[in-house]
């Protein structure tokens, strides 16, 4: 077996540069988060720069980070973070510019493939959830899209079990009076 | 569970189907440099260079006005544009292990670009034909074994739907195909001729459809998969006149485009020609049950066979029924052995030997925040025994400590004894790729003899892509 450079390897248990650390997850969860982000926000390049500027705060935290094996569930939390703020913005401008689209009539996704892969079902609910307050979106997508238990929800989150719990319970409340009144 | 859950939950099952579908593949993971101590803290880059990035696809377009204009194509035969060459090559012998000398790819400009994988050229630039209101863009290509006959499958949308994905609703794309063939050493290295194939136009439910093409390794023979709302089919076309010879269907639902998880053969070597061109090898990607496992946690699960279905038998038939499986195996999102790592997600490419026997493909394995790159094979054959059965062809250690971000295999000799991977580094702590950051060479048996490409050849085209 002729691998290259093997005598560049770190020690056994050494703990990674950023860099490498940072690339390592990269390779293996850019995609994952990016699909989460993309579910979220409905668009594929807002999406990436979300999770590009996730995996940039872990690089700047690296050194903070108590334990490496945390980082996924920084990821996560970065990239909910990202999106609640990118979210904002989409509104803010939406709130600018009256030509635009009423917010329930733009498509769940900017996305071509979407347009044609999900029913109008899937569509008005993916846009329904899309409107619901931070924590309830938020804690839906964790159960429900990327099958988190309610105790990781809850690590991801910063909050408790609970109030996870309290949070998917009142978003589907308001999902089922979203839903009720649009059809 | 009340109906407003069941709601979302069938509605978030369908955004992971079109989140997978949608999002393959990451761009490049760009670092700024360390920060000198006490320094500003440089601000996250903006955009990323999607070198990879397939054109979109999605559904789209044309009519029967853009038919009209290829039918007329067709009638006055002949090659259509074609760009210049911008060298010349020597016709020479084969590369290392037997992989053919040229190569084709799909261009970063909607065209293809032909070269030379042994001097490190570019023979050629063909740019796909034009329609006046529509665009055209090469998708993909496949090779015969005589290392000069290709055929590359284009797909025209009207400018409109281009330029405004919103109404793609309604429309349709219309996929086509064109024999490319190489005259190295010529003033006319590269010739394009529309083939008499029919067009295939996809509207209504089937907008959206995927497709795969394989040409046999005479060249004679053009296999076309399609993945559409009311299933896979596989269609072998004889490239000289056009006719279909055969045909088989499957409405099984896991492999639809509508109901299942199915990645759509897009892009994939999914179509194999195999033992003399007597046999098509089929590969199919399915969701299975999601894991209730929590330790280990194994997430999402998927289903990828290879069925055998013999030319010599009935003109149609049923694809599922019909079909020989050689190849079965269970994959999760977070695998849990090397066979799992390479037929998995990020193992998405394989290749399977003309001969049948060999699948190749390439597996991320740890150690943990630094895992190791291989390039294996593995025998074409059913079974648990298959997972014991790796040959490592080459290996490359410490991908975080080389800044490695994209790995692939591109081709498979025809015993399946070596193959041909490729891995891209940029300079660790910079935002630019490494100069020498593209890495494509024959491996085997633990050796990697480089490949030659020209510097940013990555810029020009998309490498993953290149076909021989």
């Amino acid at each position: 077996m002729d691998f290259l450079d093997t005598d560049a390897s770190p020690r056994p248990g050494q703990r990674p540069r950023a860099d490498e650390g940072v690339t390592a997850l990269y390779a293996a969860h850019a995609v994952g988060l990016i699909r989460l982000a993309f579910v979220m926000l409905g668009n594929r390049g807002t999406a990436e720069d979300v999770v590009q500027d996730a995996f940039f705060g872990l690089y700047r935290n690296w050194d903070r980070l108590n334990d490496p094996a945390n980082a996924l569930t920084y990821l996560r939390s970065s990239v909910l973070n990202g999106c609640r703020a990118a979210l904002r913005a989409q509104a803010r401008g939406e709130r600018r510019d009256r030509a635009a689209a009423a917010r329930d009539s733009r498509p769940a996704f900017d996305s071509t493939e979407a347009a044609v892969l999900l029913s109008e079902e899937h569509q008005e609910v993916l846009a329904a959830v899309r409107t619901l307050a931070d924590r309830q979106r938020e804690a839906l997508m964790l159960r429900y899209y990327l099958g988190l238990s309610t105790d990781e929800a809850a690590a991801v989150m910063g909050i408790s079990a609970g109030t996870v719990k309290s949070a998917i319970s009142r978003a589907i409340t308001a999902l089922g009076r979203t839903l009720k009144e649009e059809s | 569970m009340n109906s407003v859950e069941g709601r979302v939950r069938a509605a978030m099952s369908a955004a992971v189907d079109l989140a997978d579908r949608e999002i393959r593949s990451a761009p490049p993971l760009r670092l700024p440099p360390a920060p000198a101590p006490g320094g500003r803290r440089p601000r996250a880059p903006r955009r990323w260079i999607r070198w990879a990035a397939p054109l979109t696809a999605a559904a789209v377009v044309v009519a029967l006005a853009v038919s009209l204009v290829l039918i007329r194509d067709v009638q006055n035969g002949g090659p259509v544009t074609q760009g210049p060459a911008t060298s010349t090559a020597p016709v020479g012998p084969a590369g290392p292990d037997g992989v053919p000398r040229y190569y084709v790819a799909i261009s970063q400009q909607r065209g293809v670009v032909v070269g030379d994988s042994v001097a490190g050229t570019i023979l050629a630039k063909v740019a796909p034909p034009t329609h006046k209101g529509y665009t055209t863009f090469f998708k993909s290509v496949t090779a015969a074994a005589d290392d000069r006959t290709f055929v590359v499958l284009a797909e025209t949308y009207p400018d409109s739907v281009i330029k405004s994905p919103a109404g793609i609703q309604k429309s349709a794309v219309t996929a086509s195909w064109y024999e490319l063939r190489l005259a190295p050493g010529t003033a006319d290295p590269a010739s394009l001729t529309l083939l008499p194939l029919p067009r295939m136009v996809t509207t209504g439910s089937d907008v959206g459809a995927e497709f795969a093409t394989a040409l046999s390794g005479s060249g004679r023979e053009l296999a076309v998969s399609t993945v559409t709302a009311a299933g896979l089919a596989v269609k072998v076309y004889s490239v000289a006149t056009g006719k279909l010879l055969h045909d088989w269907t499957t409405s099984d639902p896991s492999l639809s485009l509508t109901d299942s998880y199915t990645q759509g053969l897009n892009g994939q070597p999914s179509l194999t020609w195999i033992d003399g061109d007597r046999v098509l090898a089929v590969e199919t990607a399915s969701a299975t049950q999601k894991s209730t496992s929590k330790n280990p946690f194994l997430g999402f699960g998927a289903k990828d066979v290879v069925r055998e279905l013999t030319v010599a038998g009935p003109a149609t038939g049923d694809l599922v029924a019909d079909g020989k499986v050689v190849w079965d195996e269970q994959t999760w999102e977070y695998p849990t052995n090397l066979l799992q790592s390479c037929t998995g997600e990020r193992g998405e490419m394989r290749l399977i030997s003309a001969d049948g026997t060999t699948v190749g493909c390439f597996a991320v394995t740890g150690p943990g925040t630094n895992p190791n790159l291989s390039f294996l094979t593995y025998p074409l054959e059913t079974g648990p025994a298959v997972a014991a059965k790796a040959t490592v062809e080459y290996g490359v250690t410490h991908m975080a400590q080389k800044g490695i971000s994209t790995n692939q295999v591109m081709w498979i000799s025809p015993s399946g004894d070596a193959i041909v991977g490729a891995w891209t580094t940029y300079a660790a702590g910079t935002l630019e790729d490494a100069a020498n950051g593209l890495h494509i060479g024959v491996m085997s048996h633990g050796t990697f003899t480089p490949l030659r490409f020209p510097v940013g050849f990555d810029q020009e085209a998309n490498v993953s892509t290149i076909t021989w």
